[in-house]
């Protein structure tokens, strides 16, 4: 291991901040954040861990990796971004289990091994090397999200399609997206509920096959 | 077929969205969830390595400020203050010949000498004198 230039104190203070609030709940409610976040690597056709996704993300708060700031943002909120509750945590925090999903989800179309995030694991580059894959991948991504907007055609829910779109255009924080679609953040709320059992039929469908 | 990049990129960016709200809904709502003997044994684990990467910081960052404490407290003795850095080296291998002979495992390799200062050497060389006393 090599030197660490932050001071003996400061690491000892933020081993302690981690230590406080790292309990069951913490871990049971990262890891079921984590598994969501995984479903996207399986999707384009990867795989990863939730449990060693989120310990990662702690040993790089741990190791200063990921700066973390406890007067700001819980544990949680700083591990997982799971920050639906809290505006300014929301625009804020990006954490360390999304951004790696992200990169590893976009990994697996690249063809130069580039990885904007730095978390496209080694194994995984050699994947996105084979050209199949990649294709393989690539219409994976495309299917799902042509059977996401079938399940709501069939239902014939415009917002829940509405929320596809936006979200297809970088549209993402719930204001907007309700903005976009002309409504109200509740009926947004409530479209989103709709959308995310469609999304989860989906998973089941995938279980089942 | 294959779908061109920008409409893959919009797939992306829709099923990435559409996940992470499954996520936070699924990390929001863990706490309601009863869990079961196996999800319990696997976050117990998760919650212990957590708290072992807590502890190896901790420990580290303790030894390290003891290691700095160290240096500042103890003075570099004056029979040995003085010592040509050739001599100290000398020196240095001798006594860890001697410890090594004694079946002791000396805190340092000869490679790594050059590395260190002429003060380290010779805080290094009263550390291991005082030990061997």
């Amino acid at each position: 291991m090599g030197h660490d230039p932050r001071p003996p104190t400061a690491r000892i203070k933020l081993a302690a901040a981690v230590a406080a609030q790292l309990d069951l709940d913490l871990m049971d409610s990262a890891e079921r954040y984590a598994g969501k976040r995984c479903a996207i690597l399986e999707k384009a056709g990867l795989w990863a861990d939730a449990a060693e996704l989120v310990q990662d993300a702690i040993e790089a708060t741990l190791s200063g990796t990921r700066a973390w700031d406890p007067e700001r943002y819980s544990l949680y909120h700083h591990v997982c971004g799971g920050y639906r509750k809290s505006d300014d945590e929301h625009a804020q925090a990006r954490a360390e289990v999304p951004a790696r999903a992200h990169g590893r989800a976009r990994g697996a179309r690249r063809s130069d091994g580039s990885d904007r995030d730095g978390c496209v694991a080694a194994p995984l580059r050699q994947e996105q090397d084979d050209a199949e894959t990649q294709l393989l991948n690539a219409e994976r991504v495309h299917r799902t999200v042509s059977q996401l907007r079938a399940l709501a055609e069939e239902k014939n829910d415009r917002q829940v399609l509405g929320i596809i779109d936006a979200y297809g255009e970088g549209i993402t924080e719930r204001a907007e997206v309700a903005a976009h679609l002309g409504i109200g953040v509740r009926k947004y709320d409530h479209a989103r509920m709709r959308m995310l059992r469609l999304a989860s039929k989906l998973e089941e469908g995938a279980d089942d096959a | 077929m294959m779908p061109d990049d920008k409409k893959l990129d919009k797939d992306l960016a829709i099923l990435d969205a559409v996940y992470e709200e499954a996520a936070i809904e699924a990390g929001e709502n863990a706490r309601n969830q009863p869990r079961t003997a196996e999800r319990q044994a696997k976050v117990d684990t998760m919650l212990a390595r957590a708290q072992a990467a807590v502890r190896a910081t901790r420990e580290q960052a303790l030894a390290d400020a003891q290691d700095a404490s160290d240096q500042q407290a103890k003075p570099i003795p004056a029979r040995i203050l003085g010592v040509a850095r050739d001599a100290v080296v000398a020196r240095l291998r001798e006594l860890t010949h001697s410890a090594e002979a004694a079946g002791l495992e000396p805190a340092f390799q000869f490679r790594e000498l050059d590395k260190l200062s002429t003060e380290d050497l010779q805080r290094l060389l009263a550390d291991l004198e005082e030990q061997l006393d």
